[in-house]
Formats: structure tokens, C-alpha cells, sequence
């Protein structure tokens, strides 16, 4: 009984160590390679965010206070990607409505101009600050004094 | 024995494996990092370049000629890169805002003259005007000589003026007619009487004190008076700031589009007896326009340095 103890011979012994060593190997380097992986893809998603975001780039080129209750903004795409504009702000408060019916967000393609007619009830000698806000973040803005 | 020796054999290999598995992995990441990492830098330099490019764009309208029923000015590009105007934005008296396209390229240090052939204007329009470029900067016509709280283009058959509604105002919109030629001649010194000889006061003896003479251009298309008294020529010495003024003691008219010899008083006391004393010269000018004395304006004209000897 002493002597079939010991009976799992030498090379078994072996060869169970060895697939031990390799199945743990393999799910170390499987498990290591996920890791890393889930790390660098969301690296590649953070960099591309923030590539995209320096990419883009927009202007406010003018205001119109034209009827008492309406401004006109004229807006550029200066950056080399298109982009989303998702809200104008005028004076703190935020609008998404333009040109009586539409609604943004407005996809603006690169080197668009676009007039974005806002209803906003201004007086003359005031002062607006006034914002128009993309999807990533990049805002064309400025003050205006009302005529 | 030849089994354990077999059994490091083997295991040493695989462990080798795994080892080169994990290095190349983790050498794998480093390369992707450094590749976001590159990209993301190149996204910051397009950025910085775009923004170099747009601060070094500088155009300036040097001339709108309004007797044209079309929009019809001049355009020089003291920048450093090349310009599209892409924007015309009008402005009329009555309220009303157009927006035209237009497609224009300028070279750096070049001029063109822009015949607009679609913004016609009707007669007697009267409208101001501003120009954009793609890379989003705006620039309006420079105002020459003529001054006011607000000013349009007229296009009235034939000439084209300012109107100024509002008159001046002391802000920044202020008339300054003056201009002082900095030449070798026009800041004179007299240390023997009020009427000379002069001498170039750009360098003037120590411990003496002298009357002064500066010749001053009035640009404007208006005859203004100097005050007398009140106009002064102040200099500070460089290492106080208490001045020595001499003053004009009478009035001093300056015809429009000329230039006359402004006299001052001697100063009340003499200039320090030290060699190579600097002293910076400013003159306080006092005006008002021959058609309305009541409204007197102040302005300073310039800097002027001065050494003793």
C-alpha cells in the first residue's frame, strides 16, 4: 500500500505538471491579451474623441438683431470635419428650435455657412452673450450689443 | 534522470513561449499607445496651425469706392498666408442685413480691387459693410479722416461721403487731426528768444531753458484752434516723474489739410545741469473746430525723446 502511494509514476507526475503549466499559461496570456485589449480599445476610442473633437472647429461670424424678437446667427464650420450643432444659447438660455420650424441638432459640413434665425426678445443697448454648442463639446461664441 | 532533464527541457521552452507571448503583448499596447498618442498629437498641431494661419491673416479695405451700383472696394493682405473672402455681410441705414457669398483669393502683400457684380446697390443706399474669410475672420473698411458714432457708405449717383448722425463724442470715435512728421526739423529749440533761432531739440544743451517749437498737421478736412495756456509740452525726466510744461500762450489755428508751427512758452524751470539726462517729451493739445468753439477736445499727440548735453 506504502509502495502504491507512491505509485503515480514519475512521467505522469510529469505529464500532468506540464498540462498544468500550459493550460494556466494559456488562460494567463488569454486573460492578459483581454485585458490589454479592452485598455487599448478604449484608449483608441478616448484619442479618437479628442482627435475629432480638436478637428473641429466653429465660428460665429455675426449677429443680426433684426425684429424684436428674433436673431439671426450666422455660423461657419472653419475645422476639417463635419460636425453637429446641437444647441444655441443666447444669453444663458438654450434654444433648439430655428428658422421658425426646424429643430435642431444641424449637421454642418466642413466650410458650411449657415444662418440660424432664433426667437429671442431683445432690447436695444443690452448686452448678449451668445453661444452655439456642437455634440463634442466645441462651442463658437461671443458678445453682442443689441442696436 | 533523463526524464527530469526532458521534464526542465520542455517546461523552460513553454515558459519561453509564454514569455515572449506576454513581451509581445505588452510591447504590442506600447506601439498602439504610442500610435494614439502620435495621432492625437497631429490632431493638436492641425488645430495649432489652423489657428496660427487665422492669426496671421490680416486684411485690410483701404478704399470703397461708393459712386458704383455695384459694391466696389480694395483690399490689401498684410498677412502672412493667403486669404479667401468668402462673406459679404451689408448693413443698411433702414434696419435691413444681407449676406452675399463671394469668392475671393489674395496673396500676402497683395491688393485687389473688388468689383461685387452681384450686390448691387440703388441709388442712394446707404449701408456699411463687413467681409469674411474661411478661416472665420471678419474685417470692415478702416475709416480715414472722418470720424462719427457710426458712419455709411452713400451711394448717391455720383460721390460717396460719411454721414455721421451722432456727432462726436469724447470716446473713441473722437476726431484726431493731429500728426506730428517726426522730422529733423519740426521739434525746435530757441535758447536766445521766443522768436529763435531754432535748433533741433532732439538733443538741446544741459541746464538751459529754452522755448520750444513743434510743427503739427491738422488732417482733418476741418480748420481747428489750438488753445493756447491749456496746450502743453510736458517732458518727464526718465528717472522722476515730476514735468516741466511749457505752455502755448495763445491760441494757434491750424488750417485743414496743413501744417503749422505750434510755439511754446519757456519752461518755467531750467532743464537739470547733467549730461545725457533723458527726458521724454508728450504735448497735451487742447482744440475745437472753427465751426463749433463751445465743444474744446483734448488729445496727446506723441512721444518725443530728448537727450542733454
Amino acid at each position: 500500500m506504502i509502495n502504491r502511494k507512491k505509485a503515480v509514476s514519475t512521467v505522469i507526475a510529469t505529464i500532468l505538471m506540464i498540462n498544468t503549466a500550459i493550460a494556466m499559461g494559456v488562460i494567463y496570456v488569454f486573460w492578459a491579451n483581454g485585458l490589454l485589449g479592452t485598455y487599448t480599445s478604449k484608449a483608441l476610442v478616448y484619442f479618437m474623441l479628442l482627435e475629432d473633437r480638436r478637428d473641429e472647429e466653429i465660428t460665429l461670424e455675426k449677429v443680426w438683431f433684426e425684429s424684436t424678437n428674433n436673431i439671426t446667427l450666422i455660423v461657419r464650420n472653419i475645422g476639417i470635419k463635419d460636425l453637429n450643432i446641437t444647441t444655441i444659447y443666447v444669453n444663458g438660455t438654450a434654444i433648439t428650435q430655428y428658422n421658425t420650424t426646424k429643430t435642431l441638432p444641424y449637421k454642418m459640413y466642413v466650410g458650411q455657412r449657415r444662418a440660424f434665425s432664433v426667437t429671442y426678445t431683445w432690447a436695444t443697448g443690452s448686452i448678449y452673450p451668445i453661444i452655439v454648442a456642437t455634440s463634442r463639446g466645441n462651442q463658437g461664441k461671443g458678445e453682442w450689443v443689441a442696436p | 534522470m533523463k526524464l527530469v532533464r526532458r521534464k526542465r527541457g520542455v517546461s523552460g521552452i513553454i515558459s519561453g513561449i509564454f514569455l515572449v507571448a506576454v513581451t509581445v503583448m505588452i510591447f504590442g499596447a506600447m506601439v498602439s499607445q504610442y500610435s494614439l498618442f502620435e495621432n492625437y498629437n497631429s490632431a493638436v498641431q492641425r488645430a495649432e496651425q489652423r489657428a496660427w494661419e487665422r492669426y496671421n491673416e490680416r486684411l485690410v479695405i483701404v478704399g470703397v469706392t461708393a459712386n458704383s451700383s455695384y459694391l466696389n472696394f480694395t483690399v490689401t493682405n498684410c498677412g502672412s498666408v493667403t486669404a479667401h473672402i468668402v462673406d459679404v455681410f451689408l448693413r443698411f441705414v433702414n434696419g435691413t442685413n444681407k449676406l452675399y457669398t463671394i469668392d475671393v483669393w489674395i496673396a500676402p502683400g497683395s491688393s485687389k480691387q473688388i468689383v461685387a457684380y452681384n450686390i448691387r446697390l440703388g441709388l442712394n443706399d446707404k449701408y456699411d459693410f463687413q467681409i469674411a474669410t474661411e478661416r472665420g475672420n471678419l474685417i470692415s473698411p478702416t475709416p480715414v479722416n472722418q470720424a462719427g458714432s457710426q458712419y455709411y457708405y452713400y451711394y448717391n449717383g455720383g460721390y460717396y461721403y460719411y454721414n455721421n448722425p451722432g456727432g462726436t463724442t469724447p470716446g473713441g470715435y473722437q476726431p484726431m487731426p493731429f500728426i506730428f512728421g517726426f522730422g529733423y526739423n519740426d521739434f525746435q529749440y530757441s535758447t536766445a528768444s521766443a522768436s529763435g533761432p531754432w535748433s533741433p531739440a532732439w538733443i538741446m544743451p544741459k541746464g538751459s531753458r529754452p522755448w520750444f517749437r513743434v510743427l503739427l498737421n491738422n488732417t482733418y478736412s476741418k480748420d481747428i484752434v489750438l488753445q493756447g495756456t491749456h496746450t502743453r509740452l510736458v517732458f518727464y525726466q526718465d528717472d522722476q516723474w515730476q514735468p516741466r510744461q511749457a505752455v502755448t500762450l495763445v491760441n494757434t489755428p491750424i488750417s485743414a489739410k496743413s501744417g503749422v508751427y505750434v510755439y511754446f512758452d519757456r519752461i518755467p524751470n531750467q532743464f537739470p545741469n547733467t549730461a545725457n539726462q533723458h527726458l521724454y517729451a508728450m504735448i497735451e493739445a487742447f482744440y475745437y473746430f472753427t465751426d463749433n468753439p463751445s465743444q474744446v477736445m483734448g488729445t496727446t499727440v506723441t512721444i518725443l525723446a530728448v537727450y542733454l548735453t
